[in-house]
């Protein structure tokens, strides 16, 4: 009971994670039926941003309190500053292209990213640790521990993703995104510009996963270019479980991939070696009988 | 600068087995994508599947080689088929995510530790190929053309012979194929699905057929692959192998017969030209900002940024029709 009880609270904190890249890609997917392939490697560079910071910029002995904001301003920053470049460099002038195209030039820029942090980042030929200066120790419920960094994950998630949803059903610009994405022409007509709310969806997709990779680096304590790559995949698999364009659904569906994982890893046979390959099957099964995933409206999804 | 070095070693991969791999696997792609408008981002898979199919028959099974090529071929059309049920009734993007994620799970199973005695584990496996270069043609030896320029060895000129005479068998059935009614249903459910199917067209039945033979031809590539090193790894499997394949596909030409073959020789040459050129230079202190380490990686940047300016300022590549790949403005 204890190892399920404890299984579960790693796989809800792995799914806090996961969503928050999740929210990225349902967004931009919801608004231009793109989907952002790269949006994993803008968790990539927004891990190496906050790493950077910590541990060339702000000096040793800086408090947790001080420098656990500052990362997540720094991988912010870095993550937004990659992801608005990439909008307007390999997914704008593609605009009138073959439907399929920018998802070709989406895989081009996640290699690209990727080697260009293997090459010129010091030391990321290797895994990295990332430091570590922040509330050491663990919240112990009965025989469940978590440590503190995942209770800050499965706090700040889901603050976030209802932050998001209400930011999306109430303000200008989320009245602005809704409208895009149910028909972009009129919504052009009424005098918004598809391309102002397709580059803040970028930007709140990539504040969103900048925030994660923070939050992943503090809790996994390592980080290396292929986590945008593993972690993409399973956030995109979670937009899709959740319903793709659905901001609920992507979380529910991240808390969904990271209970399978945990469980999966723990007591079906192979182990944490094929965790993996338990996820995957769960997406071809919901493919199947549930292509919409859990909150998804039907229509637009058969092709 | 040895430029005589650099120019034979790339003309020598332009023709040799790297290039005939891609240029089978873009030859896959080029049904599924450039045809049909699937979006496969597994390619890999099959690659692996072909490869590992005669491997594992061979090295860990001692059964015949041609078993491990029957065996390959069925397992790859199962692959398409597990993919290609629960994805190809719905949006493209659908089958792009699922084949990716297929791809990396066929990696890590083929290089886990709990299926190390069949798989090899990280190392993979070796000596299965003996079959194959017993039957060579070519007496052993070293073999120059070209007055000597560039050269291979009697496997390599075995290899050589056997991969661009099936490129030629495949790209001509695929000539006649793609001219014939069954082809024109293909292109037609590239430009608009919807009108295929109000003409009675079973639109799911045609995308999986171009499913299958796409993975089949991959599966092919991958028998290349393992039989021209004699030696199948789990790492070279990996998603940059479906990327390189795909920019082989556009800068040859989608939906063109000549558009892979033409594509993986240049793809090719321009490579081993950037690498060979980039190690010279840095052994002779022409560059010193690099080091010899950073090559591979810079090489990846390199055709990440070509084939991203590629599909922005030419996405119709070398021979391709902008009529035919480009203009699906939506």
């Amino acid at each position: 009971m204890a190892v399920l009880a404890q299984q579960i609270v790693n796989g809800l904190v792995l799914g806090a994670l996961i969503g928050l890249i999740a929210l990225g890609y349902t967004m931009v997917y919801g608004i231009i039926q793109l989907i952002n392939f790269a949006h994993g490697e803008v968790f990539m560079v927004g891990a190496f941003g906050a790493h950077f910071l910590a541990r060339y910029v702000l000096p040793e002995d800086v408090r947790w309190y001080v420098a656990l904001p500052a990362m997540c301003l720094a991988a912010v920053a870095v993550s937004i500053g990659v992801a608005v470049a990439m909008e307007r460099l390999a997914y704008r002038p593609l605009i009138g292209a073959h439907r399929l195209a920018p998802l070709i030039t989406a895989l081009g820029v996640s290699i690209l990213l990727q080697e260009v942090v293997r090459v010129f980042y010091p030391g990321a030929t290797a895994p990295l640790a990332f430091p570590r200066m922040f509330v050491e120790g663990h919240l112990a419920i009965g025989p469940v521990t978590i440590l503190w960094t995942g209770v800050l994950a499965l706090a700040v998630a889901p603050l976030l993703a209802a932050a998001l949803h209400i930011y999306v059903e109430r303000s200008r610009l989320g009245r602005a995104m809704r409208a895009t994405a149910q028909d972009p022409d009129t919504a052009r007509l009424m005098g918004i510009s598809p391309n102002r709310v397709t580059l803040a969806t970028f930007v709140i997709g990539a504040g969103l996963a900048g925030v994660g990779a923070v939050l992943y680096g503090i809790h996994y304590t390592q980080i290396d270019t292929a986590i945008g790559f593993q972690n993409g995949i399973f956030a995109f698999t979670a937009a899709v479980l959740g319903g793709i364009g659905s901001i609920r659904g992507a979380m529910l569906g991240a808390f969904c991939i990271g209970l399978v994982k945990s469980l999966a890893g723990q007591y079906v046979w192979g182990g944490v070696q094929y965790d993996y390959v338990w996820v995957f099957v769960l997406l071809i099964l919901v493919l199947m009988f549930r292509p919409q995933g859990f909150l998804g409206r039907p229509e637009g999804m058969r092709a | 600068m040895d430029w005589f070095l650099i120019f034979s070693r790339a003309f020598e991969a332009g023709i040799g087995s790297e290039a005939i791999i891609y240029c089978l696997a873009a030859i896959g792609l080029n049904v599924q994508f450039g045809y049909t408008g699937l979006l496969n981002f597994g390619q890999a898979a099959f690659l692996a599947v072909g490869a590992y199919s005669i491997a594992t028959t061979v090295a860990t099974f001692g059964l015949p080689f041609f078993l491990g090529v029957g065996i390959g071929l069925v397992l790859s059309v199962l692959l398409a088929l597990l993919l290609g049920i629960p994805t190809l009734r719905l949006r493209a993007d659908y089958l792009a995510i699922v084949t990716i994620a297929a791809a990396e799970i066929v990696r890590i199973i083929v290089r886990s530790v709990a299926l190390k005695d069949t798989f090899g584990g990280t190392d993979g496996l070796q000596e299965f190929a003996h079959s194959f270069y017993a039957l060579n043609v070519f007496p052993a030896g070293q073999y120059s053309i070209l007055g000597g320029f560039i050269g291979f060895d009697h496997r390599g000129m075995w290899v050589l012979l056997v991969g661009w005479v099936l490129v030629a068998l495949v790209s001509v059935i695929l000539l006649f194929a793609m001219k014939s009614p069954w082809g024109r249903v293909l292109k037609a459910i590239r430009e608009d699905e919807d009108a295929v199917r109000a003409l009675g067209k079973n639109v799911f039945s045609y995308k999986m057929q171009a499913l299958v033979i796409g993975g089949v031809i991959g599966a092919v590539a991958g028998f290349i692959f393992a039989l021209s090193r004699s030696s199948a790894q789990p790492d070279l499997y990996s998603t940059e192998l479906t990327f390189f394949a795909y920019t082989v596909l556009i800068l040859g030409g989608a939906a063109r017969i000549l558009g892979p073959i033409v594509g993986a020789a240049l793809f090719w040459f321009l490579m081993i030209f950037v690498k060979t050129g980039l190690e010279e230079a840095i052994n002779k202190q022409v560059i010193t900002f690099l080091n010899v380490n950073q090559v591979g990686a810079i090489q990846y940047m390199i055709i990440g940024l070509g084939l991203i300016l590629l599909l922005i300022f030419r996405p119709q590549g070398i021979f391709g029709d902008k009529r035919e790949i480009a203009l699906d403005a939506r």
